[in-house]
């Protein structure tokens, strides 16, 4: 059994928001290029930081404080997208 | 609407897999990233796959070991205590890093779940008109 670990209470943010809009529209217009892929697109301007098959392969292609103002997102395949999402975890 | 709450909408993400969505920043110090994550209230814990642990600086074994059971088995995790950040909301929640990596094209599994997520705001999800509100109790 692990200890519990609780955290902190939510606070407003110093930093103010993070607004994932212009990214998340970017990756939509873009998303039949990207099936299957992993992106990294840049929070303000929207644009393609990095793309990869892997979350690994994707943390490694962008440069560390780059990563901290992107949107990552996997875009799904068409295969996933026909099929009915079930009990979520599998093995 | 109170200004202690956000609205999101999830519509563009359920039409390609259903299901609810929030983008949700991470960060440990200096180091954030913000990914699009599933909601899952059938989770215990909020879910990231072991790519973060690395991506964060942590070791992934320093964490507290947690045993998660799932549909067709379990799986082993470390438990991190981690930045997430909504909007504009920020706290600091146990997170689960997982064993596991998706295989390159699979579905990633990654989830916010009860434990610093739903224990921190009242949650209400809209799915008809795909919105999800999350409303913090100051």
């Amino acid at each position: 059994m692990a200890r519990v670990l609780s955290g902190t209470a939510p606070q407003m943010a110093a930093q103010g928001r993070v607004d994932t809009s212009p990214a998340s529209a970017w990756i939509e217009a873009h998303y039949e290029a990207f099936r299957g892929k992993w992106v990294a697109v840049r929070l303000d301007p929207p644009t393609l930081v990095a793309s990869a098959s892997t979350l690994d392969q994707l943390f490694d292609a962008v440069p560390e404080d780059e990563l901290n103002t992107c949107l990552v997102q996997y875009v799904y395949t068409l295969e996933q997208e026909q099929a009915i999402p079930g009990p979520w975890w599998q093995p | 609407m109170s200004e202690a709450s956000f609205v999101y909408d999830y519509a563009a993400h359920a039409s390609r897999v259903r299901g609810v969505y929030l983008p949700v920043t991470f960060s440990v110090e200096s180091r954030a990233t913000t990914v699009v994550m599933r909601v899952d209230c059938a989770s215990t814990y909020c879910v990231l796959e072991r790519s973060w642990a690395p991506r964060f600086g942590l070791t992934w074994e320093d964490g507290d070991a947690v045993s998660i059971g799932t549909a067709t088995g379990t799986f082993q995790a470390y438990l991190h205590v981690i930045g997430i950040q909504i909007d504009q909301f920020r706290w600091e929640a146990p997170v689960a890093i997982a064993e596991f990596e998706s295989a390159p094209g699979a579905v990633p599994r990654q989830v916010l779940g009860l434990i610093g997520f739903f224990d921190r705001f009242r949650v209400t999800i809209d799915d008809p008109d795909e919105h999800i509100t999350v409303e913090a109790r100051f």
